[in-house]
C-alpha cells in the first residue's frame, strides 16, 4: 500500500486521470468529491492547516505515475472545499487556503469536551499551553493552528463557556473555562 | 389521421410496395440518394387533401418516397412529375420556422403544390440541392434509353445472321466471327445475370442480418465482450457490403451515426479494458490502429466516448490518453474499498503486477 509519510493512500491515487481535471460534468463531480475527501483526510492525519497553491504540497503530485495537479485543478478542488465550508481562502488571490478538517464549531465542541474530560474547568490556561502544552499532548489540539484555535475560543466565549483575557506576557492570552 | 385521410391522398399519389423490413422496393436501376426523417407532406393550397405527418422521406434517383413512420405503407412522387422545386425561403421570418421545401407537381392530369415540412433538423438547402441534382440527372429516362438501345442491338443481331447471297469465303468467315463474339457476349451476360441474382440475394441477407443485429443490440445492453466481438465482426461486414442501395453517411445522417456509434463504443470500451490499456491508457493512435481509421477520427470517437462517461482523459507531457472511466466504480464514502469482481479491481490487479 502506497504511503505519503504515515498516511495510507487510496488505490486510485495511481490512476492517471485522477490528476487531470475532467471536462465531463458527471465525471468531474465524482473527481472533485474524491479529492475533497482525500485532502481533508490527509490534512487531518498530518495536522496540516494551511495549503499553499504555489508550494509543493505532496498530496498534489504522484511521482510513481509522474503526474501532478495543474494550478487550475488545485484551485477547483480547494474552492469546492471552501464552498462546502470545510476550507477558507486566506487571501483574495487564492494563494493560501486554510483547511478546516474540523470546522470551527467542531473545534469548539472538541475543546469543551477535552476540558470536561480532563477536569480543566475553572482552571486557566494560556493559548500557547493549549497548542503545545503537556496537557494537550496526544490530542487533536496539539499543534492546532493559532488562528483556528482563537476563533474556536471566541465562539465558546460567545456561548459563555470560556473567557479570554490578556495574560502576563505582552503577547500571550489566557483562557478560563467555565463548567 | 389514418385510413380516411390517406385514401384521399392515395388516389393521386401512387403507393409503393415495401419489403418486410419497411424499405421501399426499388425500380430497376433506382438508387437511394438521401434520407430525411420526420417529414410532413402537406398540400396547403388544396385542403381536400389532408397532410401526411412525420414520415421518412427517401429521395431516390427516380422518385420521392414518403414512408409512414409505422413502416406500414408508402407513397411516391415520381421525379418526372416534379415541374419545379422552389428553393427554401430565406428571411428573418423563416429563420425560426420549421424549414419547408415546396414542389410544383403535375401528376395524373392534376397540378398540385406539395410542401415538405422538415421537422427532423435536416438542412433544407442541402435537400433542395440534392433534389435538383438528382432531377437533373434524369436517371429514370436512362432506363428507357437502355431499353431502346437493346432493341437496336437485337435488330443488328438479326441483320448479321441473315445469309448474304454470293458471299465470298472471307465474308463468311467474318460472319462466323460476329456470331461467335455475339454468342460469347450472350454467355457473359448470362453469367452477369446470375451474378446480379446472387447480389440481390446478398442484399436481402444483409438486410435480414442488419435488422437482427439492431434488435438484439437494443434488447441486450449487458451482453459479454465475447458476444459483442462476433457481433462487431458481423456489423463490420454489413457496413462494408455496400451493394445496390448503400445506406451512406450522407443519406442516413443521424441514423448512421446512431448505428455506427453503438458499434464503435463497444469496441473502444473493449480496447480500453485490455491489461495494457488499463496500465497505460489508449492514445488516439492506438485507437486508430485498432479501429482501422485515421487518428483524427479516432480522437473524435474517443472524445465522444468520454462525453458519454465511458472513458476519461489523462493529459500529460506525453499527450492525450484515455482510460476506462473508473470514477464511476469508486465509492466516495469508502475510498479504500474495492468491489470484487469489478472493473476497479481488474485495474488494481493490472497495475500492481507491472514490472
Amino acid at each position: 500500500m502506497q504511503k505519503l509519510g504515515n498516511f495510507k493512500l487510496p488505490n486510485f491515487f495511481n490512476y492517471p486521470p485522477y490528476f487531470t481535471l475532467q471536462p465531463v460534468r458527471e465525471t468531474r463531480e465524482k473527481q472533485v468529491q474524491l479529492w475533497k475527501e482525500l485532502i481533508l483526510d490527509y490534512c487531518r492525519s498530518q495536522k496540516i492547516f494551511i495549503v499553499g497553491l504555489q508550494d509543493d504540497f505532496p498530496l498534489f503530485s504522484n511521482p510513481v505515475i509522474e503526474r501532478s495537479l495543474s494550478h487550475e485543478a488545485k484551485e477547483v478542488f480547494l474552492t469546492a472545499l471552501v464552498t462546502e465550508g470545510r476550507a477558507e481562502w486566506m487571501d483574495k488571490h487564492h494563494k493560501k487556503c486554510l483547511i478546516l478538517w474540523l470546522r470551527i464549531q467542531d473545534w469548539a465542541n472538541y475543546i469543551l469536551n477535552f476540558v470536561k474530560e480532563n477536569g480543566l474547568e475553572d482552571s486557566v490556561m494560556t493559548v500557547e499551553d493549549i497548542r503545545s502544552g503537556i496537557e494537550t499532548r496526544g490530542s487533536e489540539l496539539a499543534g492546532i493552528d493559532r488562528g483556528v484555535l482563537m476563533r474556536a475560543l471566541r465562539l465558546l466565549e460567545q456561548k459563555g463557556k470560556a473567557a479570554i483575557f490578556k495574560g502576563t506576557s505582552a503577547d500571550d492570552e489566557g483562557v478560563k473555562f467555565s463548567a | 389521421m389514418a385510413a380516411a385521410s390517406s385514401s384521399a391522398v392515395a388516389h393521386w399519389l401512387p403507393t409503393v410496395p415495401l419489403t418486410a423490413s419497411g424499405r421501399p422496393i426499388f425500380l430497376p436501376g433506382e438508387v437511394e440518394r438521401y434520407l430525411l426523417p420526420s417529414v410532413d407532406l402537406d398540400t396547403e393550397e388544396n385542403s381536400s387533401l389532408p397532410s401526411l405527418l412525420s414520415g421518412l422521406l427517401v429521395l431516390t434517383s427516380h422518385r420521392l418516397v414518403w414512408i409512414y413512420n409505422t413502416s406500414s405503407s408508402a407513397h411516391a412522387i415520381p421525379l418526372a412529375a416534379v415541374v419545379h422545386a422552389y428553393p427554401p425561403k430565406k428571411s428573418i421570418r423563416h429563420l425560426f420556422a420549421t424549414p419547408r421545401v415546396r414542389l410544383q407537381i403535375s401528376l395524373g392530369g392534376r397540378s398540385e403544390l406539395v410542401t415538405f415540412v422538415l421537422r427532423g433538423k435536416t438542412d433544407p438547402d442541402v435537400f433542395h440541392g440534392k433534389l435538383v441534382e438528382v432531377m437533373r440527372e434524369r436517371a429514370w429516362e436512362r432506363e428507357e434509353e437502355k431499353e431502346d438501345r437493346s432493341d437496336a442491338r437485337r435488330e443488328a443481331e438479326v441483320r448479321v445472321r441473315m445469309p448474304v447471297v454470293g458471299v465470298s469465303g472471307i465474308l463468311r468467315k467474318e460472319q462466323e466471327m460476329w456470331e461467335n463474339t455475339d454468342k460469347s457476349l450472350q454467355d457473359a451476360f448470362q453469367d452477369l445475370n446470375a451474378l446480379m441474382g446472387k447480389a440481390k440475394e446478398m442484399v436481402q441477407l444483409a438486410e435480414k442480418m442488419r435488422l437482427k443485429l439492431l434488435s438484439s443490440l437494443t434488447a441486450q445492453t449487458n451482453s459479454n465482450d465475447e458476444e459483442m466481438g462476433s457481433k462487431q465482426d458481423m456489423q463490420d461486414w454489413l457496413l462494408s457490403v455496400g451493394i445496390a442501395s448503400p445506406v451512406t453517411k450522407e443519406s442516413a445522417g443521424a441514423l448512421y451515426h446512431q448505428q455506427l456509434s453503438r458499434q464503435v463504443f463497444s469496441r473502444i470500451t473493449s480496447l480500453a479494458q485490455k491489461p495494457d490499456a488499463l496500465r497505460k491508457g489508449v492514445s488516439p493512435s492506438d485507437a486508430a490502429f485498432t479501429l482501422g481509421i485515421a487518428p483524427a477520427l479516432a480522437k473524435e470517437h474517443l472524445l465522444t466516448a468520454e462525453s458519454k462517461g465511458l472513458l476519461c482523459r489523462d493529459v500529460s507531457a506525453d499527450g492525450f490518453r484515455f482510460y476506462i472511466n473508473l470514477f464511476k466504480e469508486i465509492d466516495p464514502d469508502n475510498i479504500y474499498s474495492c468491489k470484487t469482481p469489478g472493473l476497479f479491481h481488474a485495474w488494481i490487479s493490472a497495475t500492481t503486477v507491472s514490472g
